[in-house]
C-alpha cells in the first residue's frame, strides 16, 4: 500500500476495538448468568431458611470496589473467576450439616477457605458425580484460573471483605438465618 | 436443541484472526458442551454478532 493509499483507508481500529469490547462485555454478563444459575441447582441441596447459594455468589461475584478499575475484558475474566468461585463455596458449605449451618458459620467457614485455581479444581473433582452439571465447568474454570493470578487475588479479597461485612461489621445478627 | 460446536470452532477461528482474545475464547470452547442450549445459543448468537460487525468494517 503506497502513502495515497494509505491516506484513503479509513483507520477502524478504534471501531474494531469497540465492537469487541462490546461483544467481551455481553459474554462476561453471560458467564455471571451462568454460574448464577449453576449455584441455583444446587440450593434444593441446602436446609430451608438459609440462602448459602446466595449469599456465596453475592460475596464473590458483582462489582469490585471503586478503586479497583478493570477494562470490559477484565471484567468478564473477573466474572469467569468469580463466578467459580462462587460455586466452589457453594460446594465447600454443602458438606456442613443443618445444625452447624447459621449465617456466622456460614461465613467464618468461607472466609477460611484457601481459595485459588487449585480449590476450584479441588471443589469440581469432589463434585464429579455427584453433580455432574457443575464439576466440569468448575475444574475447566480452574484452568483458566491458573493463567490469571492477579484477578483471582482481587476476587478473594473482594470476597473476603464482603463475607466480613455480611458476617459481622454491618450489625447482622450472626445466628440470625437468613431467609430464602 | 444442541448448537453445533463445529460452528463454534469456525466462528472462533475467524474471530482470532481479527485479533480476539485467544485464551478467553478458548475457555467458552471447552464449557461450550457443559452449557444448556438455551446458554449455547446465547455465546452463538454473541460471537456471530460480534463476527458479522467485524466483516463490515473490512
Amino acid at each position: 500500500m503506497n502513502r495515497f493509499e494509505k491516506l484513503q483507508t479509513p483507520d477502524t481500529s478504534r471501531e474494531r476495538e469497540t465492537i469487541m469490547e462490546n461483544a467481551v462485555e455481553d459474554r462476561g454478563n453471560l458467564a455471571a448468568r451462568i454460574f448464577k444459575s449453576r449455584v441455583a441447582d444446587l440450593a434444593g441441596n441446602f436446609i430451608p431458611g438459609i440462602d448459602i447459594p446466595k449469599m456465596a455468589f453475592e460475596a464473590s461475584i458483582g462489582k469490585t470496589s471503586s478503586s479497583e478499575r478493570l477494562s470490559k475484558r477484565q471484567r468478564t475474566a473477573y466474572a469467569i473467576i468469580s463466578g467459580g468461585t462462587a460455586l466452589a463455596y457453594t460446594l465447600q458449605l454443602l458438606g456442613m450439616t443443618a445444625e452447624a449451618v447459621t449465617l456466622r458459620t456460614a461465613v467464618a467457614g468461607l472466609a477460611q477457605v484457601e481459595f485459588g485455581p487449585e480449590f476450584l479444581r479441588e471443589a469440581g473433582e469432589k463434585a464429579r458425580g455427584k453433580f455432574p452439571r457443575v464439576a466440569p465447568i468448575l475444574e475447566k474454570t480452574a484452568n483458566y484460573a491458573a493463567e490469571k493470578r492477579e484477578l483471582v487475588a482481587l476476587c478473594i479479597k473482594n470476597a473476603q471483605e464482603k463475607l466480613r461485612r455480611m458476617g459481622n461489621l454491618e450489625g447482622i445478627p450472626l445466628d440470625e438465618k437468613l431467609s430464602l | 436443541m444442541t448448537y453445533d460446536k463445529q460452528n463454534l470452532d469456525e466462528l472462533i477461528e475467524k474471530l482470532l484472526k481479527f485479533g480476539e482474545d485467544a485464551e478467553e475464547l478458548g475457555y467458552w470452547q471447552s464449557i461450550f458442551d457443559d452449557l444448556e442450549p438455551g446458554e449455547q445459543e446465547a455465546l452463538i448468537s454473541n460471537l456471530r454478532d460480534e463476527l458479522e460487525k467485524l466483516e463490515k468494517l473490512k
